[in-house]
């Protein structure tokens, strides 16, 4: 007996014993890295999510209990850092973390603009029809949709899965109108375990806001908000359960219930359909865990299927950006149209290059010819002005004769040039209506599309935390 | 658009018109041949003047391709209404190394009797084309007048011989 309550004493003493963390975080490129805060959710029961704030020089320390925790590093306009690799730590001994440097989030902002005003502009520079241009941006606001959440009341995955950072115009996220029934299943105040994030939205009200997440006894299974320190810039859209309906009899399993962990992406996206939002959220919600990516789209329908998707066991990183602007096919007409307003042209757009450069040299060798004719033009009415000037002017018989004669040759030499500029002007139509004939014979055929999708594609790897880009240029 | 301009621009060299070859000098021998004046000829030079009213012109009386010619009796006609003889010089056709005699009638009814004789040094007669007189106008009234010869003009050789005028130029003053 006596050993009995030992042990009890023994383990109510070690279960609310406490351990001093420390450690540093910095902000990225800055001097003073006061403010970040680090936050320790406990996995498991724990009410207490205890957090620490760094001083000037990013030092912090904490007492808390000896718990599982999920580690985040959060501070307002950063991206917050989970602690990796997992996002969770036990604590059962004095530690002291390994430092953490939160990177600005207004540069990722920055950069994805200069992405976009480098394909923007680059559209521009290759005479996209404004029409297009326009009926894109029109895209941009009517697809738009108010997603309708209904989250699975057993499971409430769904503060739990969102404690994203959103970058987002318009966007109403998900949990927003659900409400999180309190349940019996394992769902933790994820939402505030998330809710260090930090939003960039413009009209969008935070994951969460009204969402009702209670927290239960149960044990926690979802890594969901440790694992998913998701950021999302997105324009526009839909959030993966937006139209989705969630079976209210879906319990989650340990298994399952790690798809939102599978989510630990980080979206850059406009007018992102993702798959899975007209699709029913099946009980293991698989669907998400294909999207392991980072995406940073525009208009882009992502892979995956409404509906079912395979989970997948490795954290894919990589993520596509893949602009799927369907710009209008390219035609006989429009390379006939571009060699009317410029010969050449619509030889370039129709990919016959060597054609393109001999039709513009041409043309500049008649336009040379016709300018160099114009010029003798000019030089021999000058002298014919002058000289019949001059004759009529004066009064001596000899000098009379002497610039009439003068006059003559010179108007003579106006009337060379003069057939000689028409000639080659005359030359110079001929090969710009062959040119244009040729644009039209050499032109592509309705199939072929004017620019392909643009082949830029976007990753932020997790492992070596990096942004990647890369384009690629299809040379065939 | 650039190209385009560049093009039109060229289109717009390519469309210059050659100017209209015309040689109307009224003491060019062939010009005024072609005109069906036939030489020796009386002219005026210029034989076309525009001017504002009120402004003063000079007009010279040539003799055009004569020979052996030592006098002149020059008659012209001139619209008094709109022309103000203002002042009558010798030209050059009978300098030598002394100016010519001459003298003048003016009258009212507008017409101006001139008379020249020249004394040469080494010669008695000059010969080609050359101006007897200039005669200076105002423009007293605005609008088309002329300047005419009279057919009894005359011009003789040293021996008092006359010389054939075939043709008479005339002169239009366009005040405005």
């Amino acid at each position: 007996m006596s050993r009995l309550i030992f042990s009890l004493f023994i383990s109510t003493a070690v279960s609310f014993a406490t351990v001093t963390v420390d450690g540093y975080a910095y902000l990225g490129k800055q001097n003073d890295h006061s403010g970040i805060n680090i936050i320790f959710d406990p996995r498991d029961t724990g009410p207490v999510t205890n957090i620490a704030t760094t001083d000037a020089n990013g030092y912090f320390t904490v007492q808390v209990e000896t718990k599982n925790y999920f580690i985040t590093y959060a501070k307002d306009g950063y991206f917050s850092e989970p602690i990796k690799p997992y996002g969770a730590i036990d604590f059962d001994i004095d530690t002291t973390l390994s430092s953490v440097t939160l990177i600005k989030q207004t540069k990722l902002i920055e950069f994805v603009n200069f992405i976009e005003n480098i394909v923007v502009d680059n559209y521009r520079k290759l005479d996209i029809p404004q029409k297009l241009l326009e009926r894109i941006q029109l895209a941009d606001t009517t697809s738009q949709t108010t997603p309708t959440r209904h989250h699975q009341p057993t499971t409430s995955q769904s503060p739990a899965s969102e404690p994203a950072m959103r970058f987002s115009k318009n966007v109403v996220p998900p949990g927003t109108l659900g409400e999180a029934g309190a349940s019996d299943q394992p769902v933790i105040s994820q939402s505030s375990a998330s809710e260090p994030a930090i939003r960039f939205s413009k009209s969008a009200v935070p994951s969460g806001t009204s969402g009702k997440a209670e927290a239960s006894d149960q044990p926690v299974i979802s890594q969901s908000s440790a694992s998913e320190p998701a950021i999302r810039f997105s324009k526009i859209a839909t959030p993966p359960e937006a139209s989705g309906e969630a079976g209210a009899s879906d319990p989650p399993p340990p298994t399952t219930s790690q798809t939102p962990a599978s989510e630990p992406a980080i979206r850059f996206s406009k007018n992102v359909v993702p798959s899975g939002t007209p699709g029913k959220a099946e009980a293991s919600d698989q669907s998400p865990a294909s999207h392991l990516a980072t995406r940073f789209s525009k208009n882009a329908a992502l892979s995956g299927t409404p509906g079912k998707t395979g989970a997948s066991d490795l954290p894919a990183i990589t993520t596509r950006h893949r602009s799927a602007r369907k710009l209008p096919a390219k035609t006989k007409m429009g390379a006939m149209v571009r060699s009317l307003l410029f010969p050449g042209l619509g030889q370039f757009y129709a990919d016959q290059r060597m054609w393109g450069y001999g039709w513009i040299a041409a043309e500049v060798v008649a336009g040379g010819l016709i300018f160099m004719n114009y010029s003798n033009y000019k030089t021999a009415n000058d002298d014919y002005n002058d000289y019949h000037t001059s004759y009529a002017n004066a009064t001596d018989p000899t000098l009379i004769a002497q610039y009439k004669t003068q006059a003559q040759n010179s108007h003579e030499n106006v009337e060379s040039a003069s057939d000689a500029m028409k000639t080659m002007a005359g030359i110079a139509g001929v090969v710009w209506i062959a040119n244009v004939v040729h644009a039209y014979m050499v032109g592509p055929k309705s199939e072929v599309t004017a620019y392909n999708e643009i082949p830029l594609q976007m990753a932020y790897d997790q492992n070596t935390d990096q942004f990647k880009l890369s384009i690629s240029i299809s040379l065939d | 658009m650039k190209h385009i301009t560049m093009f039109i621009l060229l289109l717009l060299m390519a469309c210059e018109e050659v100017p209209e070859e015309v040689y109307d000098n009224p003491l060019d021998i062939e010009a005024i041949t072609e005109e069906g004046i036939e030489t020796p000829a009386l002219m005026f030079f210029p034989d076309e003047i525009n001017i504002n009213t009120k402004e003063i012109f000079t007009v010279s009386v040539y003799a055009l391709d004569v020979q052996n010619v030592a006098g002149a009796y020059i008659n012209i006609n001139y619209d008094q209404d709109k022309l103000l003889l203002i002042a009558i010089n010798p030209g050059t056709f009978f300098s030598d190394l002394q100016d010519p005699l001459y003298f003048s009638e003016t009258q009212n009814s507008g017409k101006i009797e001139l008379y020249t004789v020249f004394f040469g040094a080494d010669s008695s007669s000059v010969s080609g084309t050359g101006s007897f007189f200039s005669i200076m106008f105002a423009a007293s009234e605005s609008g088309v007048s002329s300047l005419t010869y009279s057919t009894n003009c005359e011009l003789v050789d040293p021996d008092d011989n006359q010389i054939e005028i075939k043709g008479f130029g005339e002169g239009v003053v366009n005040a405005h």
